[in-house]
């Protein structure tokens, strides 16, 4: 049986991403398979660099279509969705936009005229791919579309179907910023969060507000602080936050300019100085795990 | 009585699934005193649902008029749900199906009464 | 005048563009990053203005009214209803507040109550701010990035949220120009373009701003040069920049780069 550490950060920007890239060759040697839940501005795959051999495409919420031969104009929809998604045009016909479309299918039940249809819409799409530590799954959401936990949970629950068949000892996660539907979705069946954050206001509130959540969903977390020598009063501000709050800081790692001119020439950064605080935070988090 | 338990591909041989809102079917038995009298498989159409898949799957067993509830664990909407129709429900998940009723019989299986989380995590989904 | 500040990635320094340009060109700040919202931060003396809480309709049963026929269960499709033989129980959670369950209802037995998503503040400062925070546990931002946007009048710079799905385009779908904040790295271009495809898609006018400018990657300025997308303005990558957002503080000795990406916006427009 696996274990799912999941990688989120409330902030953007925080180093989440060179961290799971770092975990998967670290966690190789067990068995890993590797997922990135960052589904909006998925980055993991420039330093894992998958060779795909299998995609799969997702269909996100359905999209209502207003068949023009059908419409009799009577405006019943434009007055009913609640989403400002039904246009009127000049002529008075009307139209749905595509990406105000919330798919509630309102207006496709209400139709005098049944002249709209409800239809599924590929708007992303999912690979399984391998990588030389582990499978990785992943997918690319089409720009501009919803960006609900669906999509997530199927790159989380492929993954997780691929870490029960290959006997994998570790599912790493890597979510993505914020603390709305995504992250939610990738803190799912999680056994620790990994919360990364910067010695920054920012950071020290969106780490709050992303411990609220994991909180909220009753998710043991731990914390790490990168760049952690950027600002030392910051460093303290969130390393007595979570000492008051019961939290563990199990890594503070300091800017290291290697680390980005490494990440530049789109390597995984282990040959700097910053890195035996990354090796030394995955030993601490393979013991929580019991991996 | 009619007992549903969370399976993959279904039948009496097939061993109960640990999730509820997501198995891929649900097998029904109808036991008359302890005799199993019919099987039924019904694949979980809630599987897939983007949210709420634990709601729709216990709405399919409500459907069904189950009385009893066989599997591992359960969200607490879910769970809320067949409460309040009078469902009850007892851990099984590992079980063949056959054996899981017979121990439900007998007495000896675990009741749920709180969400669960999967056994092996600390994470618990709410949402 | 909309100018909307996003990016892709986030960390690339939208805040500190859109906090440090509203501020040295005196216009009203829009926070719509609800999920995080960090703008607040760097106008420590300001006076909070005003609080509002803003919510969304979810549906409620009056169970004497209702007979379990289960026309509200057929059309919600988002499963936060479920009809029992006595019983119909509502999950605000899982409601997606499209108002279908009410209007269908044959015996007139659903009506909506509020539930609270999140609120807007307001503050007063050299300038105006005002930005949304979303409730713990809610799952979509979109409803209350609307609510904020409503409050727009007049001139205003936008700090949009990170990434290229729904709110990002919410955030900017109503902007008269979108300025794009890039870094030096590979993953930043990345996303960059991805930005740049769903500007494309909404016809807006865009131009970018390289932040971090002298990290050792030139693929974005390449980019920027390929696609002929005019680069506003470079902010250097400096320890003191970035000591300077770690606390909050404006960054008044660059205050000349941040009137001249104001200034090159005009032109374009």
């Amino acid at each position: 049986m696996f274990k799912q550490l999941t990688i989120v950060s409330g902030k953007g920007g925080t180093g989440k991403t060179t961290v799971t890239a770092m975990f998967s060759v670290l966690a190789s040697k067990k068995g890993v398979v590797i997922a990135d839940g960052d589904v909006d501005a998925a980055n993991l795959h420039i330093l894992l660099k998958p060779e795909v051999i299998e995609e799969i495409p997702f269909y996100g919420s359905k999209k209502a279509i207003i068949d023009p031969d059908l419409c009799v104009s009577c405006g019943l929809c434009y007055e009913l969705c609640r989403f400002d998604a039904v246009q009127k045009k000049e002529n008075g016909e009307y139209h749905i936009d595509e990406l105000k479309c919330e798919g509630c299918a309102l207006c496709y039940n209400a139709c005098p005229a049944e002249a709209i249809e409800m239809q599924i819409v590929e708007s992303g799409k999912i690979f399984v791919s391998n990588t030389k530590y582990g499978v990785m799954v992943h997918a690319m959401l089409n720009p501009g579309e919803e960006s609900s936990g669906k999509l997530v949970s199927e790159v989380r629950e492929r993954a997780k179907k691929i870490a029960e068949m290959k006997n994998a000892k570790v599912l790493l996660l890597d979510g993505s910023p914020g603390i709305g539907c995504p992250v939610i979705a990738s803190l799912t069946g999680a056994d620790l969060a990994l919360v990364i954050t910067e010695p920054t206001l920012s950071g020290l509130r969106d780490m709050q507000r992303v411990l609220d959540l994991t909180e909220h969903f009753e998710i043991g977390s731990v914390v790490a602080i990168n760049k952690c020598d950027l600002n030392m009063d910051m460093t303290g501000k969130i390393r007595d936050f979570c000492s008051r709050n019961g939290i563990e800081v199990v890594g503070e790692i300091p800017y290291d300019p290697e680390l980005p001119a490494l990440i530049s020439q789109l390597k995984i950064p282990f040959e700097c100085g910053a890195s035996e605080h990354i090796r030394a935070m995955w030993d601490t988090i393979k013991e929580k795990l019991d991996v | 009585m009619k007992i549903a338990a969370s399976t993959f591909k279904g039948g009496i041989d097939d061993i109960v699934a640990e999730h509820f809102g997501r198995a891929e079917s649900f097998t029904i038995v109808d036991v008359d005193g302890s005799e199993i009298q019919t099987v039924e498989v019904l694949k979980n159409s809630a599987a897939n649902q983007t949210s709420g898949a634990g709601v729709a799957a216990s709405q399919l067993i409500v459907n069904k008029d189950a009385d009893v509830v066989l599997t591992g664990s359960v969200g607490p909407k879910a769970l809320a749900v067949l409460q309040a129709a009078g469902v009850r429900i007892y851990r099984a998940s590992g079980l063949k199906v056959g054996d899981a009723v017979k121990k439900y019989l007998g007495g000896e299986l675990e009741e749920i009464t709180a969400p669960t989380a999967p056994k092996r995590g600390l994470g618990r989904f709410k949402g | 005048m909309q100018i909307a500040i996003a990016s892709g990635k986030g960390g690339t320094g939208k805040t500190t563009l859109a906090v440090n340009l509203a501020y040295f060109n005196g216009i009203d700040l829009f926070d719509l990053d609800v999920e995080e919202p960090n703008d607040y931060l760097f106008f420590k003396n300001a006076k909070e203005v005003e609080s509002e809480v803003v919510s969304r309709k979810v549906p409620v049963v009056d169970q004497s009214k209702c007979d379990y026929c289960g026309k509200c269960r057929d059309v919600c499709e988002y499963n936060a209803i479920v009809v029992l033989k006595d019983e119909t129980m509502i999950f605000p959670e899982l409601c997606h507040s499209c108002g279908a369950c009410s209007y269908f209802c044959p015996q007139e037995a659903i009506s909506e109550v509020d539930r609270p998503i999140g609120k807007i503040i307001s503050i007063k400062s050299e300038i105006n701010l005002a930005y949304g925070v979303l409730e713990v546990g809610e799952a979509s931002p979109v409803p209350l990035i609307r609510a904020v946007k409503r409050k727009i009048a007049g001139n205003a710079i936008i700090d949009a949220p990170p990434g290229t799905s729904c709110p990002m385009v919410e955030s900017i779908r109503d902007a008269d120009f979108v300025v794009l904040v890039a870094e030096p790295t590979p993953f930043s271009l990345h996303d960059l373009k991805l930005a740049v495809k769903v500007i494309d898609r909404l016809d807006l006018k865009f131009g970018a701003v390289i932040n971090k400018h002298g990290l050792p990657f030139d693929g974005v300025e390449k980019f920027c040069r390929q696609e002929k997308i005019p680069v506003l303005g470079r902010i250097p990558f400096s320890t003191e920049i970035a000591e300077r957002y770690s606390k909050g503080e404006l960054l008044f000795e660059y205050r000349d780069i941040f009137k001249e990406i104001y200034d090159g916006v005009m032109e374009l427009v």
